[in-house]
């Protein structure tokens, strides 16, 4: 992990309100998090979150109509005041997105070279032998053998993990600084996200690239990242780094999702988080967790609380300090 | 007949194995065919009589009989009615006491070339229609309109409508007839073309704007975007090359289902094709030329059908041979 | 104060269909335009200014004028007259078309669905048959037949139609019929008509009807253009396709009035048809 200077991305109070029939629904409420070159960030939460609308507004990815307030960073540069030609270019060699469902994500009916290669012939201009050749030593180090055949193939006749693999593939081959992962192991069964993630973990560390990892897995983004920050209707509620979260998770919601986590060590019982994952335009003026939050009070519905440093984490709560005191407030936590 | 989604249709007409694939096809016009036959030679009305005419003898029936081959069971007549139709003797017109396979000669060219046209106007405008509408968002609904507009515009209501605006009105082309010759036929056939591609053209308009749509919601391209390319390279190679096999699909199927159409519209014009023919013969109770006029129609589109079956296993990688290796 | 929402109620299947139908102003606009041509078909004759027949030989084909609204035809038979009588014979028979051929490939696809296996096989199989006839081709088949006029066209038009309403209704009755409740039935011991026709037709309701209508609008044009052609409703008979068929040559003659009114309310009645059955299938397919 390289030592962070400036922030590669920055992103600060973003709010993202999305078209529908009969008016705007706010989808992130109030986003702000870095990431510094060479840093793995995780970004977890259930579903209906914000954490896929979070990457997709990095890289300018949202529907027509879309209303984006805030701050979107990148080394300087701004994705929202690009230009076509240069968003493009920042799209194709800047960052690179790796999908939840690689089935989906490539085209049925293109095959596996043109997919790999499309990015670098098309974009950066790069002559078609050349693109073949780096992406056939790609797929090698991604882990297939037999690149060279597989470029003539189309995706249905490639299992998920394979498939996924090309997929880490086509991302690097553009050499991005940033790489956003969607959840690239959720679609694949258990053995085939071991070796998905392994490798993914694996280059990335090689080339030392940055990227943000979204899961609603909180252990499996722990094992992959360096720092977590975990979200809630649409708004970071925590911010920590990955390590700590096990032991020291500081945020009510945040200790509610590591309680919930069923146990293969201990029979207890599950506990519970009344209610259901709100939306982000379902939360009121107050915290956006408030109504189901054991420990709300007044304040807490009707000031959203900001996101500030306590013992090393950044939490959004006006009561932590309070909270921390509590007698048993960690309880049921894995050790 | 009522519509259905592009890709519905193209899955019910599923690639085959080539031995099914020839099975099929001619199953169905064995059946066809012997449904038809049936369902004639059960129909009031006794040819025998009508050809000879006045009080025959017995002798003079019995004879009469033999010679055209109704002295065999109906399933044998169908057999030998079939076996000639393939090697092109189609039997005796009653009503114009000449050989049917004469009778059809000309005309058959002149009703291809008809079909042919109307083909181009529908695959040129349906398509070209369906991808502006699809593509341009502010054109969409208007493209919606006018094609829902026109799939309701029956062709000889959509015929005369033309005769009187571009041939009484604007004297731009003649009001009926084939013409002759190759240039002859492009003119007089001009309205006629357009009236029985109207409906068709509509058709195929709405169905690739809604192709378009479904490929443009589709992941992969949202995933194309995101690497980086441009608007009109992700039209091109991920939208519309996806929205192509269906599209190719549902047009060869409606330029086929215009063979059909060609009765209303050769009527209508008063074109010398095989379509009018037809319809006096229906209303003649010419047996011998429904019949003849019927299997090659039938034959025609049968064919057509089982082409358009194997084109769509040939251009589908999904469907070619494939296992899932790895 | 944020508050949790509340679920919407899951309110039937038919009742999703027809609910929130007012804020769709093309399908209040189509529906009005078919009920009036409901209303036509029902009264439609005691409307008319003149007796369809009523000939006039002196006023023949003339146009627009304050005796007859919309001109005369060749024989001086009053055009709106015509148009209203006109409406019975081109809806009715339509309107059965629709009738038989829903009801059979709606017996069809609950057979298919319910039975599986070899029987949905063949019976698919012989709808493939059916989608390779042309519709207006069997009808003419049908004429040379029987003979000219409407009980060939019809029956014909039934057949050909029955394995689109059987596919659609299949679409619907497969998933349904897997479903937890239909076994209850089963082991309830319900006898299978009584499943088929009292749990398992009412969830094929709204698209069997919105499917239904759009055939309307395709029976309606395949009726006139047989009509047109001489095979289907015989003159003197006032139907709106011979009525395009007669006016042809007053066309011809500069006299278009009679055939291109006729034409314009046939397009008209089968677009409303077609887009109401297309908006009502859209709602219905949300609500599935």
């Amino acid at each position: 992990m390289s030592s962070s200077h400036e922030p590669l991305l920055i992103l600060e109070h973003l709010e993202v309100d999305l078209r529908v029939r009969d008016g705007m629904r706010t989808v992130l409420r109030d986003v702000s998090l870095t990431v510094a070159p060479g840093e793995s960030l995780g970004l977890v939460g259930e579903s209906g979150s914000g954490k896929s609308m979070t990457i997709r507004t990095i890289m300018r990815l949202l529907p027509e109509g879309a209303r984006v307030t805030g701050e979107v960073a990148f080394d300087g540069q701004r994705p929202y005041e690009m230009d076509r030609k240069e968003l493009r270019r920042f799209r194709a060699s800047d960052v690179a997105m790796i999908h939840q469902d690689p089935m989906q994500s490539i085209n049925p009916m293109r095959t596996i070279g043109d997919y790999l290669t499309e990015g670098l012939t098309r974009v950066l201009k790069v002559p078609r032998k050349e693109a073949e050749v780096a992406a056939v030593a790609q797929l090698r180090e991604v882990g297939i053998e037999d690149a060279a055949r597989r470029m003539r193939q189309y995706p249905h006749q490639l299992s998920g993990g394979l498939l996924q693999r090309v997929t880490i593939a086509a991302a690097l081959l553009a050499q991005p600084r940033l790489l956003l992962a969607d959840e690239p192991s959720t679609a694949l069964d258990v053995t085939t996200q071991e070796e998905v993630m392994a490798i993914l973990d694996e280059q990335r560390r090689e080339r030392d690239l940055a990227m943000i990892f979204v899961s609603h897995d909180l252990d499996l983004a722990a094992a992959v990242t360096d720092r977590i920050s975990v979200m809630y209707a649409g708004t970071i509620v925590e911010n920590a780094p990955s390590r700590d979260l096990h032991q020291k998770a500081l945020h009510p919601y945040t200790i509610a999702l590591l309680c919930a986590r069923p146990q293969t060590t201990r029979v207890e019982r599950l506990c519970v988080i009344p209610g259901r994952p709100a939306a982000a335009d379902e939360a009121g003026l107050g915290c956006v967790f408030a109504d189901r939050c054991g420990f709300a009070q007044e304040a807490c519905r009707t000031m959203r609380p900001e996101l500030r440093p306590v013992d090393g984490h950044m939490v959004a709560c006006h009561r932590i300090e309070e909270l921390e005191r509590l007698e048993g407030y960690r309880v049921g936590m894995s050790a | 007949m009522p519509a259905e989604s592009a890709t519905s249709r193209t899955v019910a007409r599923a690639a085959s194995a080539p031995v099914r694939w020839l099975g099929g096809p001619l199953l169905t016009i064995l059946i066809a065919s012997f449904v038809l036959f049936m369902a004639l030679a059960a129909a009031p009305g006794d040819p025998v009589m009508t050809l000879l005419g006045g009080h025959p003898t017995p002798e003079a029936v019995a004879a009469m009989r033999a010679k055209l081959g109704m002295d065999h069971s109906l399933i044998v007549q169908y057999w030998n009615w079939l076996i000639a139709a393939a090697q092109g003797h189609f039997g005796t017109s009653i009503i114009y006491r000449s050989d049917v396979a004469d009778l059809l000669a000309g005309r058959i060219r002149i009703t291809f070339f008809l079909v042919a046209y109307a083909a181009v106007i529908v695959v040129a405008v349906g398509v070209g229609l369906g991808i502006l509408g699809g593509a341009v968002k502010r054109l969409g609904s208007a493209v919606a309109t006018i094609a829902a507009v026109g799939v309701a515009i029956p062709a000889f209501v959509a015929a005369l409508f033309l005769v009187q605006v571009f041939a009484l009105g604007l004297g731009w082309f003649p009001t009926m007839g084939a013409g002759t010759g190759f240039f002859g036929h492009l003119w007089h056939m001009t309205l006629p073309a357009v009236a029985l591609a109207i409906g068709a053209a509509a058709y195929i308009a709405q169905i690739t704007r809604a192709t378009i749509f479904e490929e443009q919601s589709r992941e992969h391209v949202e995933a194309a975007r995101g690497r980086g390319l441009g608007s009109v390279d992700v039209f091109r190679r991920h939208v519309l090359r996806n929205a192509a096999l269906p599209i190719i699909t549902v047009s060869a199927l409606t330029a086929a289902g215009l063979i059909a159409g060609t009765v209303v519209v050769e009527y209508a014009f008063g074109i010398g094709g095989l379509g009018s023919l037809l319809v006096s013969s229906v209303a003649s109770k010419d047996y011998a030329v429904v019949e003849a006029i019927t299997l090659i129609l039938l034959v025609v589109f049968v064919v057509t059908l089982a082409i358009i079956d194997l084109l769509q296993a040939v251009l589908d990688p999904r469907s070619r041979a494939a296992r899932k290796v790895g | 104060m944020s508050t949790v929402r509340l679920e919407p109620v899951q309110r039937s299947l038919a009742g999703r269909t027809w609910s929130g139908v007012r804020r769709d102003p093309l399908l209040v606009l189509a529906a009005c335009v078919c009920a009036l041509m409901v209303l036509v078909v029902l009264v439609g004759p005691l409307l008319a200014p003149y007796p369809p027949d009523q000939t006039d030989i002196l006023a023949a084909n003339q146009g627009a004028s304050s005796a007859h609204w919309l001109g005369t035809d060749a024989l001086g038979r009053d055009t709106t007259s015509r148009l209203h009588c006109g409406a019975r014979p081109s809806l009715v028979a339509a309107g059965l078309v629709v009738v038989c051929s829903t009801a059979l490939g709606t017996l069809l696809a609950i057979v298919a669905a319910w039975y599986g296996g070899w029987v949905d096989r063949t019976l698919m199989r012989v709808s493939n048959v059916l989608f390779a006839i042309p519709s207006i081709l069997l009808a003419m088949v049908g004429v040379a037949i029987v003979g000219a006029g409407i009980v060939a066209p019809v029956i014909a038009l039934s057949i050909v139609y029955s394995p689109y309403i059987a596919r659609v209704g299949r679409s619907v009755a497969l998933p349904e019929r897997r479903k937890p409740y239909i076994e209850a039935c089963q082991l309830a011991g319900f006898s299978k008509t009584r499943i088929w026709f009292f749990h398992l037709l009412p969830n094929m309701r709204g698209i069997l009807v919105a499917q239904s209508t759009v055939a309307l609008g395709f029976a309606l044009m395949d009726l006139a253009a047989i009509s047109f052609i001489g095979l289907g409703v015989q003159p003197p008979s006032a139907d709106w396709g011979v009525m395009v068929s007669e006016g042809r040559s007053a066309l011809l003659n500069g006299q278009p009035m009679q055939a291109l009114t006729a034409g314009t309310v046939i397009v008209v009645c089968v677009v409303a048809a077609m887009v109401l059955g297309e908006r009502l299938t859209a709602r219905a397919k949300g609500a599935l």
